[in-house]
């Protein structure tokens, strides 16, 4: 995963190039994915009991993700289809920066599935070089807000 | 039928599709169904098997180093040179032996991963405050603040 400070600017990006008035929708929508797989990570403070991940990585399909935004989007009093397409408009761009992720072996994104299990990558930067990502994105952020303005 | 019917049908096949996706996930995907800290219980059920594992640099040893993986450790057969990871963790690339130790193939330093953590968790906090600013939690629903 990048870190999410890059996931969120690249969201931050994405709502104001679509002008979204809930920002913090896309945001979320932006990190959703990598909650649930993430919590492997609580092993570096405490032992796990040994269970398989792999329930966990479900989250971080598109094709599942886009079925639990829909039931997400159900909890808000606000139009349906706004928050799904939100939420999905964060999700679509953690997916697609993860997918410039470099891997050792067989790793990336299932973009397809379910249709294919094949796993994309670009095989571009090693998770701890996302700042080469986070800068120029930030600079393009913060160009089209003083542009706005 | 009316809108209101249509929509709960609509809403239990989405809940039903979601949990068959899921299981249809984990079966397809879980495999092998083998969860890397069980190797240390159970080093003859992997022997053979090649996967990524991401952990602790734990120290040199004289076949390699040791990793450190859900805080317990496994030695690393690796002939190439490690320099241990800045603030971070090691990712390997290997093939897991029944004698108990993992034969690297490829290994990376995650420099400054706890940093990335670190300001990962703060970014999740400013999107919790961001969120908490735009809408305001009531017994309808999420609704807009």
């Amino acid at each position: 995963m990048p870190d999410w400070l890059t996931h969120v600017v690249i969201g931050l990006l994405l709502t104001e190039l679509f002008s979204v008035k809930k920002k913090s929708v896309v945001l979320l929508g932006a990190i959703l994915p990598d909650i649930l797989p993430k919590i492997i990570l609580l092993q570096l403070l405490v032992p796990l009991p040994i269970f398989n991940n792999k329930v966990l990585e479900a989250a971080h399909v598109p094709f599942i993700f886009f079925l639990g935004s829909m039931i997400a989007a159900t909890l808000f009093r606000y139009r349906y289809w706004k928050i799904v397409w939100w939420l999905n408009l964060g999700a679509l761009s953690h997916f697609l920066s993860d997918a410039l992720l470099r891997h050792f072996g067989e790793g990336g994104v299932q973009l397809l599935y379910p249709l294919t299990s094949q796993k994309y990558t670009l095989n571009l930067l090693w998770q701890d070089q996302t700042y080469l990502l986070l800068v120029p994105v930030l600079l393009l952020y913060l160009l089209i807000r003083k542009y706005k303005k | 039928m009316n809108l209101k019917l249509l929509r709960r049908i609509s809403y239990i096949l989405i809940i039903l599709l979601l949990m068959f996706s899921w299981g249809h996930y984990y079966i397809t995907m879980a495999e092998p169904v083998l969860p890397t800290s069980g190797f240390i219980e159970n080093p003859q059920l992997y022997d053979g098997l090649t996967r990524t594992v991401l952990g602790i640099y734990a120290g040199p040893s004289p076949e390699g180093f040791v990793l450190q993986y859900n805080q317990r450790l496994i030695p690393v057969q690796y002939h190439g040179k490690v320099i241990p990871p800045r603030y971070g963790q090691i990712l390997i690339y290997g093939t897991f032996h029944q004698e108990g130790y993992i034969e690297a193939q490829q290994v990376h330093n995650y420099n400054y991963n706890y940093l990335i953590y670190f300001i990962s968790f703060l970014t999740f906090l400013f999107v919790l405050a961001l969120f908490a600013s735009e809408w305001k939690i009531t017994k309808r629903g999420i609704e807009s603040a």
